[in-house]
Parts: C-alpha cells; structure tokens; sequence
C-alpha cells in the first residue's frame, strides 16, 4: 500500500446560523457550550456527523447504509417483492438469516412478557443494531434463494423464543460474511458490530462539537396558534394553543479532521476511492446542514469562511481562536470579526509550531478581510476542495 | 556539544470540551474533575499508533503531574441513539420491567468538563521514553483527544521539551486564565500521582498535601477486558503571582511563545519550510 504523504486534511469553517435551533437537548432547549467563561451555542458533533451522512447519500449518491433492527421485516419485504416468495415463507426466511447471524435475532414480544407495551413487536428484530450497506439486503436475499427447499422443509419451532442458531438452515459463516461488507459511509465514519468477528470499522472522520464564536443568549419564543373558525366567526376570543420554543443565532466555527491514512486502509488500498471519498466527505463537510426546526426557521446558510490544510505531521484545531469571545464589529455582525480571529490565531500557531507540516492551506471565502495565515485564497468550494486533495494525494507541495 | 537529556515534556490540554472518563457504565457517561492517568496514556498510546489490543506496559512508567489552571464546569449532554442494544442492557423501568425492542431507544447522559484548561508535566526516569513520547506527539498516527473523540485538543498539544527541571518548568508557565481583578495572587491546584518530593516543589506544611486514590491505572485496554488498578492521586496548592495569568486564546498562546524562547532559545526556534 502506497504511504500518503498528505496524512490529515482538517477543514475549519465559520459559518453564521440564523435564528434556528439546529441541535436540541431532551428539553428541547439549544444546546449550549461555556468557553472561555461565556455562554456559546453548540451542535453537537454526533448531530453534524449524521447531517453529513445523508448528505453523503442523497447528494452525492454515494450508496445507503442502513442503521437497523428491522432486517427480517426488510428482508421479507424484499423477497416478496422482487422474488414472488409467499408472504410466510418470506417472513421465515428473515428469521433464519438472523438467527443464523453472530448478531442473533429476537422472537417478536409477546404482550404479557413483563414489558411496557408500545409498537406492535409482531415481528422478529435483530438482537442489535447493524449497520450494512443497503446493498446487502439483495444480497442476503440471494442467499436465502439458495436455500429456499431447506426454508420449505423447515419445521416451525414451538416456542418461537427458544429458537436458535442451531434450528436455522443457513450457515452462520455466509451471513456473516453479507453483515461484513462495507460502503463508502462505513468506510468513513466507523461502524460497531461487535458481535460479528473483523465487522469492526474504525471511523476515519474527527469532527468537533461547533460552538459560537460569541456569547449567545438562548432566545425564549413565545407563540400562539390562531383557531381559524375562531377568527371567521369571531364569537369567542384568544387562540387555540400557546407555547414557547427555544431558538438562538450566531456564527459557528466548525472542525473536522480526516484521516486520509485511515481512510485509504479502510478502502483496502485504493487510491482512486480514497480520492472520491474524500471529496465527497469534504463536501458534505462544507455544504451539509442538521434538520431540525428545518421547516420552522430554514437555516439555509453556507460558510461564510471554509479553510482547508493538509498537514503531514498532527492536526490543529484553532477553537483556542475564539476562547476569547470574539465581540461584533461596529457595525453589528460576528462573521468578520470570526474570521480575523481566525488569521491572527493561526499566525499565532504558526510561530510557535513552524509551518513545515503543513502541506497544503487555502481557503474559500464571502469576506473582505485581509487573510495572510490561511493560505492562498481561492475562488470556489469546489477549487478548495480539488487543492486540498491535491496537495494531500499528488505529491504537489503547497503553493 | 552534547544536549542535556530530555526530564520532561509540558502539554497543554483545553479545548471547549473534555472528558476523562472514570467509572462510566453504559448509558451514564462521566467524566473526572482533571485528566486520569489511563486517559493521558491512551492518548500517548493512540500518538504511537498502538491498537487497543496492543500493551501500554512502557507507558506505565510516565509519571504526571497536572497543573489546573482552570478547572472548569460540568455539563451534561442529552444523547440518544435509536435503540439496539441487546433487550438485558437496555434502561429499567420503574415497575423493574424492560421496555419491547421498538420503545427502548437508548438515551444517554454525557458529562463533559467545559471551559477546562490544564497544563501537565510528562516526566520519567528514561529520557529515550520521554524522546519517543514527544516525537509521537509530534506526529501522532492518530488524531488525538481528550477523553472522547469529539473533544479534539486546542492548539499546541505539546508545548516543549524540557531539559531542566519539570517541577519549575510547570509552576513558572505561564496560565491559561484570566488575572483576578482584586487581589495580586491565584490560588492554583496541582494533582500528582508522585509524592510531591522533589525539592523544586516550595516548602509546605505536611497537611497542605492531599492524598487520594483513582481506579484509572490502565493495565489493558483491550476491548471487553479492560482493566484498570488503584493508584494514589496526590494534590497541593500553590498561590502564583496574577502576573502569571497570560489570558485566553491568542493572548495566552503569545505569552507562552514568548516565555518558552526566552527559557530553551535552542528548542523553540521557529521552523521556517
């Protein structure tokens, strides 16, 4: 396997949100982050990672994966649909292919089982989550097409509970085999199988909590909701419901690291993949947005700043840029104060680190600042992006 | 001209977020008031590019000592992932039953400490160790963090290199806080797992040393057989001048650049391409 010279390329964005709540905690209160001994807004990075996940798979068509306990369901569904199979015969084939599995399967609840009710538990789940490209569901279709004579002959247990590995007629080996493969997601960001031997996948993305800039103070909106007959009658007066929502706007700074040599180890190699899934990720990186509130507020912003570095010897996160909170310029607004921050930290590192594991800067940007710490400036994302995995990938020295 | 061997490294570990954990079990995530020893020697293990199944008995030998410059709050963070854990580990509840596979959605708290900031002394009896440490910090194989993979650490990890003496090293460094307003000295926690016995530490009466234990002495790190010992936790205060408090973010990192020139000109010359 060739060594990547470029090792990680980090991507540190300022981003301003308007008034949103993109990431919410059991209270449905924003989630906040004391830094510096301010109060900042913060999303946190599982909520981001998985804004990029489907991003990855909607946008760019990179290949779903599937987060699931409902493989037999799906897998019936599958065979019914594509194969023609009996709707029984189907169903016992999900069960045998999870029972089979190292991950197990669990017989459908029975009502009086010492639980809460809730859901309908008519069906068999899998005993943990997996996480499997889409693609293994034909897959392991295929494999129960092969063993369709032994699913006929099968015999109906007679407690559904106790039926185990033993009474399936598919070998473990093959299906573990299918719940093994990967996909460009998995490939990128990890995955926890830990009960199907060599399944594990560590993740090749690093991706910070984003926090504000500034101070922020959570936003309180009170609202009602008008009754339209109400309002055409006018017999009566007030509103049909009321309630509050929490809300907050700010600039964001954002990080994320890739860890190119992880990436291509997980790619098993290939130098090409490692090139797509890179760009793809680092698009997703820069353009993605979680959804909460999507409707309610649309958040559509983009980057007002995105730097990218591909560093040969450690990352550099510059969230000491903003410990000290930064404050609005006279004219109101946080997003071109962030970004002078931003400069004058990464001089700041520079003199104290060298710049020689640095490989490849430049930076993207809406601002009219002076930048002279983040590289050249170039015109696009997507240029951005292309420099980056050229410095990384090509040998190409920094500019 | 031969170089003096290496007795120390100086790390500076702050970023929005931390998490030390210490006794965390499933879904109730904590985190300890300061870096633990099995954290701080992950995290060198993970800039060596040692696999959890590999040993850390080397590492055991690093001795550290933290300087809490500020200590930090604690936050709690909702999250939840959409179930599938095994029906035996999901949550309880009140009448003592288990929830049906499609309600037992996990949430979890998380506890992280915010606005932390801590400086800590590597020391050793083997310079080579400490050499091999600090090269790996360098460049580590692995982006390193501090406690969990969402708390990435604020720029520089590794502040120097230290060939005099790490005691004094640690106390004169300049602070990541803000001065006080009011009085002209800090009250500042230092935590050991080493008696504080060498004779750069100021003279203190006997019960000024507080003495502790933590179950955080990593002895494996293999997945589903990690282990753990007891080992002493030993902590002291020492009152600094506020003119030692250097600020926050690009304030504090000048200050620290402009300390560490004029004690070691040699290590910390700038490297230009």
């Amino acid at each position: 396997m060739t060594t990547i010279p470029g090792r990680f390329i980090e991507a540190h964005i300022i981003q301003a949100i308007p008034f949103a709540n993109l990431n919410r905690d059991d209270t449905n209160a924003v989630k906040t982050v004391t830094w510096g001994g301010k109060e900042r807004t913060r999303v946190s990075s599982q909520c981001w990672k998985r804004a990029m996940r489907l991003y990855l798979q909607t946008s760019l068509g990179q290949e779903a994966a599937l987060r699931t306990r409902r493989l037999p369901e799906y897998l019936a569904r599958h065979l019914e649909e594509h194969h023609g199979w009996p709707a029984d015969l189907a169903e016992r084939a999900g069960r045998h292919i999870v029972v089979a599995s190292s991950v197990g399967g669990e017989a459908p609840k029975k009502k009086t089982d010492g639980e809460e009710t809730g859901g309908t538990g008519e069906h068999w789940s899998t005993a943990a989550m997996v996480y499997i490209p889409s693609s293994a569901v034909p897959e392991l279709a295929e494999l129960a097409i092969q063993y369709r004579e032994a699913l006929e002959n099968a015999k109906e247990p007679k407690d559904p509970a106790k039926f185990g590995r033993k009474d399936s007629v598919i070998p473990t080996g093959k299906v573990d085999e299918i719940l093994r493969r990967r996909n460009g997601v998995i490939n990128l960001f990890g995955r926890m199988l830990a009960q199907v031997d060599d399944a594990e996948v560590d993740g090749a993305v690093q991706v910070a909590h984003a926090f504000t800039t500034h101070a922020t103070t959570t936003e309180i909106d009170y609202f009602s909701a008008v009754d339209d007959v109400t309002d055409i009658w006018g017999d009566t007066t007030g509103s049909a419901h009321m309630g509050q929502a929490e809300h907050s706007a700010g600039v964001l700074y954002r990080y994320i690291v890739l860890d190119l040599n992880d990436l291509h180890a997980n790619l098993g190699g290939d130098l090409e993949a490692t090139r797509e899934l890179a760009a793809g990720l680092l698009k997703a990186a820069l353009l993605s947005l979680p959804r909460a509130k999507k409707n309610s507020t649309a958040p559509h912003t983009i980057p007002h700043l995105a730097h990218l570095t591909v560093r040969t010897d450690r990352p550099v996160s510059y969230a000491g840029a903003f410990e000290k909170p930064v404050p609005a310029d006279r004219h109101g607004g946080h997003s071109e104060p962030s970004v002078a921050a931003l400069n004058e930290y990464a001089a700041a590192v520079q003199k104290l680190l060298g710049t020689s594991g640095c490989r490849y800067a430049a930076h993207a940007t809406l601002s009219q600042e002076k930048i002279d710490a983040l590289g050249e400036r170039v015109e696009s994302f997507d240029k951005l992006i292309e420099g980056a995995l050229a410095g990384a990938l090509d040998g190409r020295e920094a500019a | 001209m031969n170089a003096p061997p290496t007795t120390g490294l100086l790390l500076h570990l702050s970023g929005p977020l931390q998490s030390w954990g210490e006794r965390s079990r499933f879904n109730q995530r904590d985190t300890a008031t300061a870096p633990t020893r099995s954290g701080l020697i992950g995290m060198i293990a993970a800039a060596f590019g040692r696999r959890r199944t590999e040993p850390v008995t080397d590492l055991r030998a690093l001795r550290f000592t933290v300087r809490i410059d500020r200590p930090g709050t604690l936050l709690r963070d909702f999250h939840t992932v959409g179930g599938g854990m095994p029906r035996d580990l999901t949550v309880i509840t009140a009448e003592g039953k288990r929830r049906a596979a499609d309600t037992a959605t996990v949430t979890s708290d998380r506890y992280y400490l915010q606005d932390a900031a801590f400086t800590v002394a590597v020391t050793a009896d083997d310079p080579a160790l400490l050499d091999r440490c600090a090269q790996a910090l360098r460049a580590p194989r692995w982006p390193l963090y501090l406690g969990r993979r969402s708390c990435p650490p604020n720029a520089p990890l590794l502040l120097t290199v230290l060939r005099t003496d790490p005691v004094t090293a640690l106390i004169d460094l300049p602070l990541a806080r803000t001065a006080p307003r009011d009085r002209g000295d800090v009250l500042v926690e230092f935590r050991s797992d080493t008696p504080f016995e060498s004779r750069a530490w100021p003279s203190a009466p006997e019960d000024e040393q507080v003495y502790t234990e933590a179950q955080d002495e990593p002895v494996s790190f293999q997945p589903h057989h990690r282990r753990f010992q007891t080992r002493p936790i030993y902590r002291r205060h020492l009152r600094l001048p506020a003119d030692r408090c250097a600020g926050l973010g690009v304030k504090y990192l000048s200050a620290v650049i402009e300390h560490l020139q004029s004690e070691q000109p040699s290590e910390n010359t700038p490297v230009t391409p």
